[in-house]
């Protein structure tokens, strides 16, 4: 069996990643709303990462070839192109090639443990990667946040923003993505491998 | 009327995200949407572009009002009206033609795989969105969950109840959905053809010309007033 994209498998890429994007779009959206600015930029990316698992998980054992993670990086870069935040799809797709190389050798995305650690540090470097502009162009960044952020949110942006923050961002994002993927191989092997989908 | 070639739309999506990140001020992307508001016109989307005037206003003002009451909300809402203008000019893409759509990235040479997942990525959210609201109808029809805060007393298995039925769906879909292209020969390595007339025209140039030129004349425009 080649490790290149087939039609059915770039096909099935594409609609879980869809799948992923929705999920995405309505966490962000529930924790935006309901939690408090701290629980939102604290573990925004982790509950992500939690509620996508079970949807990488399926996806990533039913295709199994090199490129499923970079096509995950991808869809998620061009989403936030939409929302106006076209940096993160450079930052996205830099994410892509990391975890693919990560991924090198035979049979990776079979191996669970391998497929773990992928998916963990793709949702790492998504959180560490939102907070890119603020060390990189960071006056810029703000000053085109001015209009859309209350002087009180701009602060708190700048807040979670720092080197230690990210690096809480991070182990929560870690937690949370272990538990998604533990779930996510539970319901792979209790659901899917049963009915014989995978 | 004949409608503008998919890559118009491209180019001016790219040139509208451009001026999106250097636009700064509220006023410019008011000045923004109303040039994206006349782009849909001129493609032939004109009665779609009312209602997304409507929602922006609409999202400012609520924007307006919670920003007193709760700053996050102003935050939130704010993200989502500005991102308003982008869709508007990606709305084009979004509503043509498939077929039309690859055929004409075909001729850019946009290579086949990237083409398929954007169709997908395109047609295939109304698609989660209805399988999303069936698997709620579906466990509200068995009595799970009979009202919203039942779920609350048990969050494990309402995870467990709507992410497999959407995971075994996806996956249904995605082996219909991957039988179906490989009998149309998607998967075929000749080049495509298409029935429709697709060709760049002077209406295209026109429409990237004007668009490109009422973005700089809303930057310069604003940029004096406020000055």
């Amino acid at each position: 069996m080649g490790n290149k994209l087939k039609m059915k498998d770039i096909i099935t890429l594409a609609i879980f990643n869809v799948a992923i994007l929705v999920v995405m779009v309505v966490v962000k959206m529930v924790i935006m709303m309901v939690a408090t600015p701290a629980f939102n930029y604290l573990a925004y990316v982790g509950v992500m990462a939690l509620f996508c698992a079970p949807l990488y998980v399926v996806m990533s054992n039913k295709v199994a070839k090199t490129g499923t993670l970079f096509v995950t990086a991808l869809f998620s870069g061009l989403m936030m192109l939409l929302f106006g935040s076209g940096w993160f799809l450079i930052v996205e797709l830099i994410v892509g090639v990391i975890c693919e190389l990560l991924m090198l050798g035979e049979n990776t995305y079979k191996n669970p443990i391998r497929n773990g650690i992928g998916y963990i540090v793709y949702w790492v470097l998504y959180a560490v990667g939102s907070a890119i502009p603020l060390y990189l162009f960071k006056d810029q960044y703000l000053a085109s946040l001015a209009d859309s952020y209350t002087e009180e949110g701009l602060e708190t942006l700048v807040y979670y923003g720092s080197p230690a923050m990210v690096a809480l961002i991070s182990v929560i994002t870690i937690v949370f993505a272990i538990v998604g993927y533990l779930i996510g191989c539970y319901f792979l092997k209790k659901h899917i491998k049963k009915a014989k989908l995978v | 009327m004949e409608k503008l070639d998919i890559r118009t739309h491209l180019i001016v999506l790219i040139s509208a995200t451009l001026f999106w990140f250097v636009f700064q001020s509220n006023a410019e992307i008011h000045g923004l949407v109303v040039l994206c508001a006349l782009y849909m016109c001129v493609a032939g989307y004109w009665e779609k572009a009312p209602g997304f005037i409507m929602t922006y206003i609409i999202m400012l003002l609520l924007a307006y009002l919670t920003a007193p009451i709760m700053g996050i909300m102003y935050v939130v809402i704010c993200t989502f009206a500005r991102a308003i203008p982008l869709t508007m000019v990606a709305a084009p893409i979004l509503y043509a033609n498939p077929s039309r759509m690859m055929y004409s990235f075909q001729r850019i040479h946009v290579p086949k795989n990237v083409l398929v997942m954007l169709c997908i990525l395109i047609r295939f959210f109304p698609v989660i969105e209805k399988e999303m609201l069936s698997i709620r109808n579906g466990i509200r029809a068995r009595g799970i969950f009979p009202t919203w805060w039942s779920i609350l007393k048990n969050p494990i298995m309402a995870y467990e109840c709507f992410f497999v039925p959407l995971t075994v769906r996806c996956l249904k879909l995605s082996t219909e959905l991957g039988a179906s292209a490989e009998l149309r020969g998607l998967d075929s390595s000749n080049p495509r053809s298409c029935i429709y007339n697709i060709g760049f025209t002077y209406k295209d140039i026109l429409a990237i010309l004007g668009f490109v030129l009422g973005c700089i004349g809303v930057m310069l425009g604003v940029r004096t007033w406020l000055s």
